[in-house]
């Protein structure tokens, strides 16, 4: 199979992925990464962003280890690209 | 001098110091404790008799350079449970017992007047009991104030307030921090401070001297290790989220259907907005406070100081299981009530998970209305004064649930559930049944609601496995930890290699021999049960309840196959 970028969902955002914690999906920017990754698997998107569009405060993109602000969703990536999903969880 | 142990009998107010097994040099914290109760304490024991026997045990690595590795586990037989208990807490004493080579405090005996209470003083050259009559009663914050006129300006204390004094089954043990040396660091959960009550010991001043950092077997490699494991942490994806400590996990919580309303009849918490941590974070602006480490040579620095509106010292720290439990589950509506409900918990002494729920289950019982902070408020004064109703709250959900007949009573072995809700977190549910420690999210917390049915039992005997070992070598669970991490620590610390099967050895011994006590102590496998609210009574749009199978439950405590995941996963709780 060729190679196809990976986003990578933390646990606590994969119930609706069913579990898993990385998806090959076909998209050559963020934004076309994590659509395809929410047609895959629907209500995926929704922890990301607000209604609104905006991202939750409690979430990071990271494409490659680098941190991306939402103004950044255009960003390019290649099929060897990780596009991570980043929320902390911890008890207290 | 090589490392000791300090026993100390209540009974005749004896103290003696011995040589700490050089077998047992892998062992600390939770491990040592479980080790010591299995080998010294009769599970069969009155918990708050003079057979019982309390361990205040620092991790392996505590009182080294490595970072955020300081804690210390206090374990004993619980008068909550009725089993084994292990809970642990920041904070300095730790650190400070572990320079002194003091690997464990071992209490036990009883004093023939319950009215007499002592203090233990360990420094270097010494360590006595003393009288501490004139300190009866005293809430912890004054106890501590009044502690730093007589110790070193470095010494720790741990001590127990009123809740403790009265033995009650919610009542913890707190440790002050490494800055101001506020009691705000508790060893909470399972009633230990009920059983430090019961002994007659109010505090414990550990005065550290200019005892250094322990020296490790392999100075040049230990060093190397800690920068670079640092400098990784701090780095990290985690940590550059997770600033604001735990407060800030409320909102995706609640996103979760995690966030339990009202004695957990719901998921999710109309006022999570006031309840959200960043409100927490937007206060230090205006009033002071900010974050800060609990105990010297943290890296992950979680502790929030709260202020209130006068830019005073409130609380600290005001975390995510306490605004939940005291906040969201009582449905009261602001942090600033809930930072006022924490600061009496700790002064107190007080279990706040347990405090929350007891509280909840009166709430939902009808005795009083949800959502009456200063009715909450009232009845942390009433257990501090002994009032009967007081005394009920102060003995947990279970003890509430029987003062009131209701029937909506959320609590595993007798200890009331955290706030990750085993029915969208089943896994953790397995945890919950399964573990020794009754509901306990830091016995091995997995927040994954994807998993599926047939990877439960992994997933949390994994989760058990790390979480044991984490809990034994002093390290936070916040500072995310592998069994691979340790082992590197623990090989250079010792100057020669621990391997994987060792270190997964010690987390399943850990287990076993938890397991053991509370065999010997009469539960059976009938007790690894979630209580009929959390099978019955379902939440969120999923309408999901805890609907596990008993031989799923069971199977978490049958050892499987170490697998290379097994040593790559972080410590979560």
């Amino acid at each position: 199979m060729a190679a196809m970028p990976i986003v990578t969902v933390p646990p606590p955002f994969q119930g609706p992925t069913l579990g898993q914690g990385e998806i090959p999906v076909d998209g050559t920017t963020v934004r076309a990464c994590l659509a395809a990754a929410e047609a895959k698997f629907p209500g995926f998107e929704a922890q990301i962003f607000e209604s609104s569009g905006a991202l939750r405060r409690f979430v990071k993109l990271f494409v490659n280890g680098e941190q991306i602000a939402l103004a950044e969703l255009d960003t390019e990536v290649g099929p060897d690209d990780e596009v991570a999903v980043i929320t902390p969880i911890a008890g207290g | 001098m090589g490392d000791r142990l300090i026993r100390v009998n209540m009974t005749d107010q004896s103290v003696e110091l011995t040589d700490f097994p050089a077998d047992w040099k892998l062992l600390g914290g939770r491990g040592l404790s479980a080790r010591i109760l299995l080998e010294e304490c009769d599970p069969t024991c009155d918990p708050l008799g003079p057979d019982n026997v309390l361990v205040l045990a620092p991790g392996v690595l505590a009182g080294s350079s490595a970072p955020t590795s300081g804690r210390i586990s206090v374990g004993t037989k619980s008068p909550l449970t009725g089993g084994i208990k292990e809970a642990n807490s920041g904070g300095n004493p730790g650190q400070h017992l572990n320079k002194l080579g003091y690997r464990a405090i071992i209490v036990t005996g009883q004093p023939s007047d319950p009215e007499r209470r002592y203090g233990l003083e360990v420094r270097a050259d010494e360590v006595k009991l003393v009288p501490a009559d004139d300190l009866k009663g005293v809430w912890n914050y004054a106890t501590c104030a009044e502690l730093a006129t007589r110790y070193d300006k470095n010494a720790s204390f741990i001590s127990i307030g009123p809740a403790g004094e009265l033995q009650l089954t919610g009542a913890s043990v707190a440790c002050t921090d490494q800055d101001n040396r506020y009691p705000a660091r508790h060893a909470a959960r399972g009633g230990p401070g009920a059983v430090m009550g019961s002994k007659g010991l109010k505090f414990v001043a550990v005065e550290p001297g200019r005892s250094p950092a322990r020296a490790p077997a392999r100075r040049k490699e230990f060093s190397a290790l800690v920068k670079t494991y640092s400098r990784e942490y701090l780095e990290g994806p985690g940590y550059q989220t997770f600033q604001y400590g735990t407060s800030a996990v409320v909102p995706i919580a609640n996103m979760l259907h995690t966030f339990p309303y009202k004695n957990r009849t719901e998921g999710q918490s109309p006022d999570v907005e006031n309840l959200d941590g960043k409100r927490i974070q937007e206060s230090f602006e205006e009033r002071g406070g900010g974050m800060h480490n609990c105990l010297t040579g943290c890296i992950v620095r979680c502790s929030n100081v709260v202020h209130d509106k006068e830019g005073e010292y409130k609380t600290s720290a005001l975390e995510f299981e306490t605004i939940t439990l005291l906040g969201a589950n009582c449905a009261i509506q602001s942090w600033e009530d809930v930072a006022d409900l924490d600061r009496l918990c700790d002064e107190v002494g007080l279990d706040t998970i347990e405090t929350g729920a007891a509280i909840a289950v009166l709430m939902d019982a009808g005795e009083m209305e949800f959502g009456d902070a200063e009715g909450a408020k009232d009845l942390l004064r009433q257990i501090a004064d002994g009032t009967e109703l007081g005394k009920v709250v102060g003995n947990g959900a279970a003890a509430v649930g029987k003062h009131t007949g209701h029937h909506r009573v959320p609590v595993v072995k007798g200890q009331a559930i955290p706030a990750w809700d085993p029915r969208p977190l089943k896994a953790t549910g397995v945890t919950y049944a399964s573990s020794p420690m009754g509901a306990d999210h830091t016995a091995g917390l997995i927040v994954n609601p994807g998993l599926q049915e047939s990877e439960f039992a992994a997933a949390s005997q994994k989760a058990q496995v790390v979480n044991a070992v984490c809990d034994s070598s002093g390290f936070c669970q916040f500072v995310t930890p592998t069994l691979d991490d340790i082992r590197a620590f623990y090989s250079h610390f010792y100057g020669e290699e621990v391997t994987r099967q060792q270190i997964a050895d010690l987390g399943w011994q850990c287990l076993q021999d938890e397991w053991e006590f509370n065999r010997r102590a009469g539960f059976t496998d009938a007790d690894d049960v979630l209580p009929a609210c959390m099978l019955e009574d379902a939440i969120g749009p999923q309408k999901v309840v805890f609907d596990v199978k008993p031989e799923i439950i069971q199977a978490a405590k049958q050892r499987l196959a170490d697998t290379d995941e097994l040593f790559s996963t972080k410590a979560s709780g």
